[in-house]
């Protein structure tokens, strides 16, 4: 009788856990309004010629070799309403939709497999697919030289190896020569600038931003430690945050100055408080007017920022991109270990806090949990927070303007945006409801398609 | 040969698996390290304010307002033309603000805040 019972109680705990498991796989893309048809026998023509009258279809191409036809349908419903019109067809051996493929890339990077925001295979436990869709995106687009990304944060350790040979250099500075060559009162500025200790050293001393540069920029493909979302790109390292991670509003807005004055495209700012200051929103309408995109972090108090303002991610300035976090399931996640509540712990009542989100405030999201990067020091490590899901959204971002060099920051903005896959676990916590996603914003694939 | 359980038994069963998961979940929940929650960044934990005077206003008046609240100038954020200067022990930060407000010269003032990273809890 107990054996029973046991089995009964393990029985449920495992479809518990399989109920869980389930995931829903999103169908494949085609290419909306076509479809081929494979002739059971005859001309091809001639019975295309019959279906079109009969059917609200044209004929785009044919292939007589094999006996197909590329249609078209204005069919409202479809090319699924015309599969199920001609699946019975005497004539037809088989329907199917114009399927789109695409050159997928896996980089050689060791430690690339545990990046699930990169390509989530549910290696980590997580839902497949609920990442960014990277190696889809580096079929197209895999970085270049030419694009500069700014890590405003605690500095970078620009001699790691996963880093040192995307790390951007001043082409207006000569080193050490002890002068201010590109007269920006930054004396020997050769790979930007530490504002915390005023000099020309911005090594991170901190792990912070040694970590987010990795995910926007770690080298790809090149046998070593893990793969940015740009496998090349230029990473200006700007120090304004202590060793603490604490920094002034005055150095941050120095760093935004220079970031923009030296034409960095792109902005990745994870970091917050300070309450509004129109000063720092000065500098971000100057980084707007300068042509570069500022992608902030939502913030991690699980709160709503449309509630509660959270800076700099609230500021309404057109170039300000407000990211959220995402687990590895692609849900809003939660950094504490109790489910986002208030867990009773030893008699202590502790807050966990997660993702913040707003309906209005916040754009889109990102992967910001358990994410692999690189750590000072030749390290890699997993970090979580919205300060993680930044860098893969300035890394997309990056992508965009190595894609169309000539397209605003504006332009770009408007792409990420367009281009996210959307989730019910996101919608009206955000924007857009919806999660980045390279290879649609490369190909331009509306979030609506 | 199999036999199903009576409804009651699978009753009892359902009831100990809910218990089983349940305490499964609370023993993960609190083996890990607690998070604290962030707190507000909100105070001026410098002694600098950020100055920003309306177009036109001559270098003599800046000068003069200097003077008066006590202020020594550290630097300039010239691009956005905001002027960062440093309360002495005659005034605090927050009476050098008030005093800011009241100027017609000004167009803002607020505190040399700080800002931080948002993760506390590696």
């Amino acid at each position: 009788m107990m054996k029973s019972r046991w089995i009964l109680v393990a029985l449920c705990l495992l479809t518990f856990i399989f109920s869980a498991q389930v995931q829903q796989k999103k169908p494949p893309e085609a290419v909306p309004g076509e479809f081929i048809v494979k002739w059971k026998t005859g001309a091809v023509t001639l019975m295309a010629d019959t279906l079109l009258h009969s059917m609200s279809s044209t004929q785009v191409q044919t292939f007589p070799e094999i006996g197909l036809s590329l249609m078209r349908t204005s069919v409202t419903g479809g090319v699924t309403t015309m599969i199920d019109r001609l699946k019975n067809d005497p004539r037809i051996e088989y329907v199917e939709p114009n399927y789109i493929y695409r050159a997928s890339i896996v980089p050689n990077d060791p430690q690339y497999d545990q990046l699930w925001g990169m390509n989530n295979t549910g290696q980590t436990g997580g839902t497949d697919d609920a990442d960014l869709d990277a190696p889809e995106a580096w079929g197209t687009q895999t970085g270049s030289d030419s694009t500069i990304i700014a890590v405003i944060d605690t500095g970078v350790d620009y001699n790691h190896p996963d880093l040192a040979a995307n790390i951007w250099t001043n082409p207006d500075e000569i080193p050490g020569n002890n002068k201010d060559d590109d007269n920006n009162d930054y004396v020997d500025d050769v790979r930007g600038w530490d504002f915390a200790n005023s000099d020309n050293d911005p090594m991170d001393d901190n792990l912070h931003g040694t970590h987010v540069a990795g995910t926007i920029g770690a080298i790809g493909n090149n046998g070593v430690g893990v793969a940015g979302v740009n496998w090349r790109v230029k990473i200006m390292p700007l120090k304004f945050l202590d060793r603490n991670g604490s920094g002034s509003l005055a150095n941050a807005i120095s760093a935004i100055i220079y970031g923009a004055n030296k034409k960095a495209r792109v902005m990745n700012n994870s970091w917050g408080g300070g309450g509004v200051s129109q000063a720092l929103q000065d500098a971000i309408n100057y980084a707007n007017n300068a042509g570069a995109l500022f992608v902030a972090a939502a913030g991690n108090d699980g709160t709503d920022n449309d509630a509660s303002a959270n800076y700099p991610s609230n500021y309404e300035v057109p170039n300000v991109v407000a990211v959220a976090a995402i687990d590895h399931k692609g849900d809003l996640a939660v950094f504490g270990s109790g489910g986002g509540g208030i867990c009773g712990c030893g008699g202590k009542v502790i807050d966990l806090p997660g993702s913040n989100f707003g309906a209005n405030s916040v754009d889109l999201a990102a992967p910001g949990k358990d994410i692999l990067s690189t750590a000072p020091n030749n390290g890699y490590q997993k970090l979580s927070g919205t300060s993680m899901a930044t860098p893969h959204v300035a890394g997309v971002a990056g992508l965009l303007f190595s894609q169309f060099p000539t397209w605003t920051h504006l332009q770009v903005k408007e792409r990420l945006l367009a281009t996210v896959e959307t989730s019910p676990g996101l919608q009206g916590k955000m924007v857009t409801g919806g999660r980045v996603n390279a290879q649609r914003a490369l190909a331009g694939t509306m979030a609506a398609d | 040969m199999c036999r199903l359980p009576d409804l009651p038994k699978i009753k009892r069963a359902a009831a100990l698996g809910l218990i089983f998961i349940s305490v499964v979940n609370l023993w993960l929940a609190c083996s890990k390290e607690p998070v604290q929650k962030k707190p507000a960044f909100t105070a001026p934990v410098t002694n600098e304010v950020l100055i920003k005077f309306k177009p036109g206003v001559p270098e003599d008046s800046v000068r003069a307002l200097a003077a008066r609240l006590g202020l020594e100038h550290v630097r300039d954020l010239r691009d956005i033309g905001v002027r960062v200067f440093r309360t002495t022990s005659r005034l605090t930060v927050e009476q050098v603000l008030r005093a800011c407000k009241a100027d017609t010269c000004i167009e803002y003032a607020e505190p040399n805040s700080t800002v931080k990273i948002p993760e506390k809890n590696y």
